[in-house]
């Protein structure tokens, strides 16, 4: 959806351009949020941040109607934003310090760019390495590990039985680590 | 590494790998409406508080400007303000209330005028019985009530959900052995000594996890559930807050070797398949015409998975015992006229042995059952040209390494 298209909608009805929204982004903006949060929130956490992303955009989004662009790009940045404030609060990694303090200046900066890089490489590896289980086990796997799904919510998702679901996931994962193990990089 | 863990490497994932995943179904219909209309109100709220702020500034101007307020329309908005704050107590008083009953009508469990239908299950949770072990808890689908430890049958089954919150592992284990049973009710009394509080509830799940389920503290949950006449326990570890040490503890005492074993199984079912083939000949390639002087009914093998008929020999030792070989698979390699030879380097094989082989085996999940020190038995589903079947094997530990040592067709 391009920002003159929101613009358009809003102007007939900002209900249905909200849910248009929605519909169109919200698997988007709960995978970006997953990202982020898997590792720290629960799943109401997730539900919370991704809907302050959503309300964030419905209000305070200045968008220029003349974009022809995606909107996926601004969206994105909303949304990894917020995910990240989230993850520093449910954390509680923000200390204040005096800038007055001796040790502030050995205060290392935890960012480490190469390693995001490294990590973002290995992501894009391990997902084409999921992808190569083939259907439906590589959509079982990311909802099982990445999503943090059980059996039975998958199985109803995919229509299938929970049983069927585990034994699938467990084959899965031990396919995806022998092919882990074949091609020696580490995770 | 856990399982889990390894997805740790999307957490900075890049644009092109966080949109793939987002093309994975997640969210159900249900679960988009909750985060929409969620979304909706924190924007529609965010909206009102905005609306308000400017009219703050707008009067704040006109006190500025005039030098005097514009009393009129403060006391208006005082007014009003005021009429939101008493609403916002009412809905919040009436909220209480709402969720105090909701609270407690919700506990759905067993209600025993009504025939067992669900209801208030306060009488079964202030009793103070609601432990694992506790008469009331379980209503099994028949409408009859059953203890949980206490089937009518000797055997036992205790479903294991595994170690993690968000990497279950389910075992479906019968266990027999007195003594470890005794562990697992060790186990079990050690849990409902640290729970506080617990709540009886109906499972809304279908499939095999369908049944009544007893939380604790949202700790620990007990799903019970009937296969068959049996009530079949289930225990779900689903919070961060369990002791890692009690979990240790009830999976040791539950099952010592339950996922080594369970590995164990799948592989010797493979292997059971593959060395079923190879007595069946279906995976070998070979030119159509034989060669009497390897014997008659003799082809040479052109493409095949193993080089010679040492390493066909030695796979099979790795996966059976002798005994079973030689019951079950001694014409592979080991007789006057095996299905593999090799002559000059070269593999033959006997074409007269070819037959339809193998075991196309099931989606449906073992189970695991007679587990002993030294021996348990798996028994697996395979597809047949009528339907499905059963096979259980027996494996026994032979040497250091757990191999087949028989198996029933049932």
């Amino acid at each position: 959806m391009t920002a003159s298209d929101y613009s358009a909608l809003c102007k007939q009805s900002p209900d249905k351009a909200y849910k248009t929204l929605f519909d169109e982004y919200c698997n988007y903006v709960y995978a970006v949020v997953t990202s982020k949060l898997r590792s720290c929130a629960a799943r109401e956490d997730i539900e919370e941040c991704v809907s302050d992303i959503f309300a964030e955009i419905y209000t305070k989004c200045e968008i220029d109607d003349e974009y022809e662009g995606d909107m996926r790009g601004y969206i994105g940045v909303v949304a990894k934003r917020r995910a990240i404030n989230t993850f520093r609060i449910l954390t509680k990694q923000a200390p204040t310090v005096s800038l007055d303090d001796e040790s502030v200046p050995e205060i290392a900066d935890e960012s480490e760019p190469a390693q995001d890089s490294d990590r973002a490489a290995l992501g894009a590896k391990l997902l084409e390495k999921v992808m190569s289980l083939g259907e439906p086990d590589s959509t079982i796997v990311i909802q099982k590990y990445f999503y943090n799904r059980n059996s039975l919510e998958i199985a109803k998702l995919l229509g299938m039985n929970p049983a069927s679901v585990r034994v699938r996931c467990r084959r899965a994962m031990s396919r995806l680590k022998n092919i882990i193990d074949r091609n020696e990089f580490s995770l | 590494m856990s399982d889990r863990r390894l997805f740790d490497a999307f957490e900075n994932a890049d644009e092109k790998t966080i949109e793939k995943l987002s093309e994975v179904p997640v969210l159900s219909d249900e679960e988009k409406e909750r985060i929409f209309g969620a979304s909706k109100r924190k924007a529609d709220d965010k909206g009102v508080s905005e609306q308000n702020a400017k009219i703050i500034m707008m009067e704040t101007l006109n006190t500025q400007a005039s030098g005097t307020p514009d009393a009129a329309k403060l006391k208006n908005r005082n007014r009003a303000v005021m009429n939101v704050a008493a609403a916002c107590i009412v809905l919040a008083v009436g909220a209480s209330l709402i969720i105090n009953g909701l609270g407690k009508d919700s506990k759905l469990g067993i209600d025993k005028e009504s025939g067992g239908t669900a209801s208030s299950a306060d009488n079964l949770c202030d009793s103070g019985s609601c432990s694992g072990a506790g008469d009331e808890l379980v209503l099994g689908s028949d409408g009859e009530y059953y203890h949980p430890y206490d089937g009518s049958s000797s055997v036992r089954r205790y479903n294991v959900s595994g170690t993690a919150p968000h990497n279950e592992e389910y075992l479906d284990y019968e266990i027999t052995d007195e003594e470890q049973l005794e562990r697992i009710d060790a186990a079990l009394g050690e849990i409902d000594r640290i729970k506080d509080d617990c709540v009886v509830g109906e499972n809304q799940g279908g499939g095999d996890d369908q049944g009544l389920f007893l939380s604790t503290s949202d700790d620990i949950k007990y799903f019970i559930t009937m296969v068959g006449d049996q009530p079949q326990l289930t225990i779900n570890f689903i919070d961060y807050n369990i002791p890692q040490e009690l979990i240790d503890q009830l999976m040791a005492a539950i099952a010592p070797t339950a996922t080594g074993q369970y590995t164990e199984a799948m592989r010797l079912t493979e292997a059971l398949n593959v060395i079923d083939r190879l007595a069946g000949g279906s995976d070998a390639v070979y030119e159509e015409t034989t060669d009497p002087s390897v014997g008659e009914g003799y082809a040479l093998i052109t493409e095949f998975g193993f080089g010679s008929v040492s390493e066909i020999e030695s796979y099979m030792n790795d996966n059976m015992t002798t005994d079973f070989i030689n019951a079950f698979y001694g014409s592979v390699v080991g007789t006057d006229r095996p299905v593999y030879t090799e002559r000059d380097g070269a593999m033959y094989i006997d074409t007269f042995a070819r037959r339809d082989s193998g075991y196309n085996w099931t989606d449906t999940e073992f189970i695991i059952s007679e587990v002993k020190a030294e021996s348990f038995c798996a028994t697996a589903e395979y597809t047949t040209a009528d339907g499905t079947a059963q096979v259980k094997l027996y494996i026994v530990n032979d040497g250091g390494s757990w191999k087949i040592s028989g198996l029933d067709f049932l």
